[in-house]
């Protein structure tokens, strides 16, 4: 009987502790200080590439422990936003563009525009080494909350199997003469889409993306106030019935609605090209038996100059919360310094920041680079700065339904674009 | 009934009346240690007389502190209380806690981050007026009739064929069953390559068959559909708690039945589906409350597209607490879907009362 009633009190007794245990808190020594670091990523070697950045500001700053926090992307903004609820933000975040200015409105990003001020080894970088947009973007109402983590870099990817066994000259000889353009895409990917009997075996390109269209052929997505948003203007009507051609007309893309999450139909090798490729995707098109693959510009809109809209960008934020902001500021200012930039651009991860990191011979030439990877670099030339509403995830959601309906045939741009700018105005502030 | 140290008040059974100026109460009383013991109660005189005269024990095998128990049964109630804590703390903090502060932000404007304000019904007023708030509610009915109904007619089909003494049922059964513990990401994953109208598996055995491909989940009209085939691929949860149903039925039944003349069809409709009424109704509880939270085959597949067409309820809130901000909008929701799962729980039971069947 007294051993029953001992094992029951030690039940009950364990599972109080159970319960009461939280994680990640242990203790520390007094003089060191310990920084939680959140990030998601797409693939393994950017965990790896993170964690020698880890090591290299661990062995710089004696005194401050990283502890890393991978999050899935998918989940990323939900679970920080949470932890921002609960005042236990990890000290220093990665931001989506997306977010980036919500979390700056609600107070949940530190302020730093006096640190940044004052860092003259900073502003020399993003007056010589930094391109002016990328300078740009971190100021939000004069106000500094974040540090921009890399560049951009997309570019259009293609198969060199299916482009030699079709005897084609690859996108990089078009555009060597000058030819590259929206026509001779358009022929190139007619000859890549192969059929067996009623089904497609293989197509010619993956879907565009209508942003990329939008601005090669002159148009932008919204005026500068962020009061209009300009998809009923002439070029983006062509941009966007041009995307759905691809689909359903020419039927060289695979359908795919602008809502969906499109599957890698390159890595799959279906496709011969795909739009939006960034050096993030070479470590993993580099695994896949069989896919050899190189990168070139996109077709330009015929007689259009060359323009791409900076859209992505994710920020290195300190959380207003954080108890250490010193030494989250350290680790913050780190990761734009050339020695985690060069760890960063050695993982093959995403486009550098500092122009010299990105035109370094080191990462030009990182084992797994594509042949043409000065692309990645070459593309940011032809940037034009893009700034999102803060409430652009609504707005977005909305959109996506317009262009659903094109892409799926259901209407025409020309039908569809003047109502959806008019309804999508409204959620617009004025 | 032996239990009666446990009862703080009032006898335990009628036949323990006693006049009104004694207590009837049984007091733990630890002598000098007891407020009431000190006199503190209306019968403090008795009090010290029980106390001098140790009438407590005299009602009660030993004198004892109150957490040590006089008997088998007084230990076993005490053990199951003790152990029945960790529960309901459980219980309070993860469930009823979060409910109240649910019900409680649902009356609040708040983004999460900076104070909150006070907006009565307003959030409700709101989602009255939203037509993605109707949109979503029309999806979910659609995805809940369709996974309900059609699950409801698999999973027990699937228990039936389990039910079967053929060899190798076990492997049969294990393999029904695996899709359950898959986890939901991967297998949403998994099912969007198969759905993928111009290269997935389940078009191209479409095609075999002479059928046209179909768009699936890029077309509106296909979507829901899509998720609900996804859906059917863990029915295996429900088949088992239908085929322990299927066991319990006494074999007697079907044997009278079959010498009464019964067919194979009148075995299953009037003795099989009967007898089966109280595990149909938990089922069909059980698959409605989770059918009307259906969410991350849109989460990871649609986003809620296309055109809104698989924008479910569940997956709007999401959206409205962690895209946009509106925390309290998000809880207002929440609340309505808790009226409405318990208003359909409520039916699905007035309707089986009358149609349960008991052995």
């Amino acid at each position: 009987m007294r051993t029953r009633q001992a094992l029951v009190s030690l039940a009950v007794a364990a599972s109080f502790a159970v319960t009461s245990v939280t994680g990640g808190h242990g203790a520390q020594a007094a003089s060191t200080v310990t920084l939680r670091w959140s990030f998601w990523s797409n693939n393994p070697a950017e965990i790896h590439s993170n964690q020698s950045i880890i090591n290299a500001f661990e062995a710089q700053n004696p005194g401050i422990k990283i502890e890393p926090l991978f999050i899935p992307y998918a989940s990323y903004h939900t679970k920080v936003l949470a932890e921002a609820i609960g005042g236990n933000a990890p000290d220093v975040m990665w931001v989506q563009y997306t977010y980036y200015r919500n979390f700056a409105d609600k107070g949940a990003l530190l302020d730093i525009t006096d640190r940044v001020r004052k860092d003259t080894g900073l502003q020399h970088l993003l007056k010589t080494d930094t391109y002016p947009i990328d300078a740009a973007k971190i100021y939000y109402k004069n106000h500094v909350f974040g540090l921009v983590r890399d560049d951009e870099g997309l570019t259009l990817a293609y198969n060199t199997d299916m482009f030699k066994k079709a005897g084609l000259p690859t996108p990089n000889d078009y555009a060597a003469k000058g030819q590259w353009n929206w026509n001779t895409f358009l022929t190139v990917a007619k000859k890549l889409t192969l059929t067996s009997g009623s089904q497609t075996t293989q197509y010619g390109t993956s879907p565009a993306d209508y942003l990329d269209l939008l601005y090669l052929n002159g148009g932008s997505l919204f005026n500068s106030n962020l009061s209009k948003m300009l998809i009923d203007s002439q070029a983006a009507i062509q941009a966007i019935q041009f995307d759905a051609d691809l689909m359903q007309k020419y039927k060289v893309a695979p359908v795919q609605t602008q809502s969906a999450a499109a599957p890698d139909y390159f890595g799959a090798k279906r496709v011969a090209m795909s739009w939006n490729a960034g050096p993030w995707l070479a470590p993993g098109y580099n695994q896949i038996q069989g896919l050899h693959w190189d990168v070139a510009p996109f077709p330009t809109a015929p007689g259009k100059g060359y323009r791409l809209a900076a859209d992505n960008g994710a920020f290195y934020t300190i959380s207003a919360t954080s108890k250490h902001p010193d030494e989250a500021y350290k680790l913050v200012r780190f990761m734009v310094s050339p020695t985690a930039q060069k760890l960063m651009a050695q993982g093959l991860t995403t486009s550098p920041l500092l122009k010299s990191v990105m035109y370094s011979k080191a990462y030009l030439t990182a084992p797994g680079m594509p042949i043409h990877g000065a692309l990645f670099a070459k593309e940011n030339e032809s940037l034009v700065p893009l700034v999102f509403p803060n409430n652009w995830l609504q707005v977005q959601q909305k959109f996506n339904g317009y262009l659903d309906q094109i892409y799926l045939g259901q209407s025409t741009a020309a039908n569809t674009l003047p109502q959806a700018a008019q309804s999508l105005d409204s959620m617009l502030a004025h | 009934m032996a239990g009666t140290v446990l009862c703080p008040t009032g006898s335990t059974n009628g036949s323990h009346d006693r006049p009104n100026d004694t207590p009837t109460v049984i007091q733990w009383i630890q002598p000098g240690r007891d407020r009431r013991a000190r006199g503190h109660t209306r019968h403090a005189g008795l009090e010290r007389q029980m106390r001098d005269k140790n009438l407590v024990g005299s009602l009660a095998p030993a004198r004892a502190r109150w957490w040590q128990a006089r008997s088998l049964q007084a230990t076993e109630e005490r053990d199951f209380l003790l152990l029945l804590i960790p529960e309901l703390l459980g219980l309070l903090l993860l469930f009823i806690g979060p409910l109240v502060a649910v019900v409680g932000i649902s009356l609040l404007t708040w983004d999460g981050l900076t104070k909150a304000t006070w907006h009565g019904l307003g959030n409700y007023q709101a989602l009255f007026h939203d037509s993605l708030f109707w949109q979503s509610l029309y999806n979910t009915a659609y995805y809940t009739v369709l996974t309900v109904g059609v699950g409801t007619v698999v999973a027990f089909g699937v228990a039936l064929l389990w039910n079967q003494p053929i060899r190798g049922i076990t492997l049969y059964r294990t393999l029904y069953y695996v899709p359950v513990i898959v986890p939901a990401v991967a297998g949403s994953v998994v099912w969007g390559i198969l759905l993928n109208p111009s290269f997935g598996l389940i078009n191209v055995i479409l095609n075999w068959f002479g059928l046209p491909s179909l768009q699936w989940l890029q077309n509106p009209s296909t979507a829901k559909p899509a998720i609900a085939l996804l859906g059917l691929w863990t029915i295996g949860n429900a088949a088992v708690i239908y085929l322990a149903g299927l066991k319990s039925i006494p074999s007697t039944l079907y044997e009278a039945a079959r010498i009464d003349g019964a067919g194979p069809v009148g075995l299953l409709f009037r003795i099989t589906v009967p007898m089966m009424t109280p595990t149909l109704m938990f089922n069909i509880i059980m698959s409605i409350v989770a059918s009307s939270q259906v969410f991350t085959p849109a989460y990871v597949l649609t986003g809620g597209g296309p055109i809104n067409s698989t924008l479910f309820y569940v997956l709007y809130l999401y959206q409205n607490a962690f895209q946009n901000f509106l925390m309290g909008y998000a809880s207002a929701q929440a609340v309505i879907l808790l009226l409405i799962t318990f208003a359909l729980s409520l039916i699905i039971v007035r309707f089986f009362q009358d149609r349960m069947f008991y052995d």
